[in-house]
């Protein structure tokens, strides 16, 4: 896997290097032109490279790249417990999303592309009406989540913060299920991914076999 | 674990106890190096540890494209009212040090107009720059300072005294 970068002369390894070092540590997506190794064809795959052997992968967001955990990897760390939100987090997280992303993008009035960049504001008013999680306690996870720039304040009230445009394709689309099973989980979308699921399974269990 | 989901881990957690045999630390080390980064020796509440940073060939420069982005200007006070306060000795070695409260913090730098000094502590215990024993209300700088290299302690001992301090003492 490392012949292609061991391949390339040093310069050009630590092109690939810094372009590495910024999509890991940028909040926001980092422009292909600044940096050579993102936007020569020839040079995206090594950084792609280089990101696989801690578990990351190249995500393009917002006209630029970022990383996120592989699928495999963010699966793992997630059955050994790291990286998992505490549940009143998760709960007032998942409200965020729900009010912010989902109601929105399922009215038609949020296209794909734009889901992380033009969702609705949420008041924490609106937050409390719409659960039964006290005042207290939306306020001190939604500090936490401030912090881990999970969500972030916007004229009118919050919304998911940078780091949802790190999610893969795959963890987006398990992020809207899971929304849909929580929204209306006898609906028809729902019992037709819970159908998906358990044929997924099913045929996990056959090649395990 | 194999080495991308330890290093994963890692991101993940900022810390990780040091393997119990040569082989696998040598393995790991060899593994962040071929990831861009370099592990640094921490002490953990449990033992010694390692934190994880770049290797410094490759380390984003502030203010240059990709890099994380400067932090406003509470965090940045309060950690360095937080410096003053768990390294009395500046002759002494910055990382571990002592501890400080938040209370003894919040004080200091409310005389320089920050206020919500909370928040703050909050957001570098989230980054890793402080550590807190949890219910006691104290806090001791936290990993991501022993990643500091020598020349950038040695700014912070040249102009020690310019640190926060509670003026009363």
């Amino acid at each position: 896997m490392s012949a292609l970068f061991d391949s390339l002369p040093a310069a050009r390894r630590l092109e690939v290097m810094s372009a590495v070092a910024a999509v890991e540590a940028a909040l926001h997506p980092v422009p292909a032109r600044e940096f050579r190794a993102l936007a020569e064809p020839t040079l995206r795959p090594v950084v792609e490279q280089v990101l696989a052997r801690s578990g990351r992968v190249l995500i393009e967001a917002g006209g630029g790249y970022l990383s996120g955990y592989a699928d495999d990897v963010s699966a793992e760390l997630v059955g050994l417990g790291i990286g998992v939100l505490p549940a009143t987090q998760r709960a007032v997280l998942a409200m965020v999303l729900l009010l912010s992303v989902a109601v929105p993008r399922a009215e038609g009035r949020l296209a794909l592309g734009d889901l992380w960049t033009r969702s609705r504001p949420v008041s924490p008013d609106m937050l409390g009406r719409e659960s039964e999680l006290a005042p207290g306690t939306i306020d001190s996870a939604m500090t936490a989540l401030r912090v881990a720039d999970l969500v972030k304040d916007v004229a009118g009230g919050v919304v998911p913060g940078p780091q949802f445009r790190r999610l893969t394709d795959a963890a987006v689309s398990h992020l809207f299920e899971e929304l849909i099973l929580l929204a209306e989980p006898q609906g028809d979308l729902a019992l037709s991914i819970k159908r998906l699921r358990a044929m997924r399974a099913a045929g996990n269990r056959e090649e395990q076999r | 674990m194999d080495d991308r989901v330890w290093l994963a881990a890692l991101r993940a957690t900022g810390t990780a106890e040091l393997p119990h045999d040569i082989a696998t630390a040598e393995a790991r080390l060899a593994a962040a190096s071929g990831a861009g980064r370099q592990l640094v020796p921490v002490d953990l509440p449990q033992g010694p540890g390692w934190a994880m940073t770049w290797r410094d060939d490759v380390a984003p420069e502030l203010e240059s494209a990709g890099s994380p982005g400067t932090p406003s200007a509470n965090p940045v006070i309060v950690l360095a009212a937080c410096l003053r306060a768990c390294w009395t000795d500046s002759a002494a070695p910055l990382y571990p040090g002592g501890e400080t409260t938040i209370e003894h913090v919040t004080q200091v730098v409310s005389a320089l107009g920050v206020v919500q000094a909370r928040r703050a502590v909050n957001r570098l215990l989230w980054w890793g720059y402080l550590t807190e024993d949890s219910g006691r209300g104290s806090v001791r700088l936290g990993p991501r300072v022993a990643l500091w290299s020598e020349a950038d302690i040695a700014y912070l001992r040249a102009e020690y005294d310019l640190l926060p301090r509670d003026r009363t003492e």
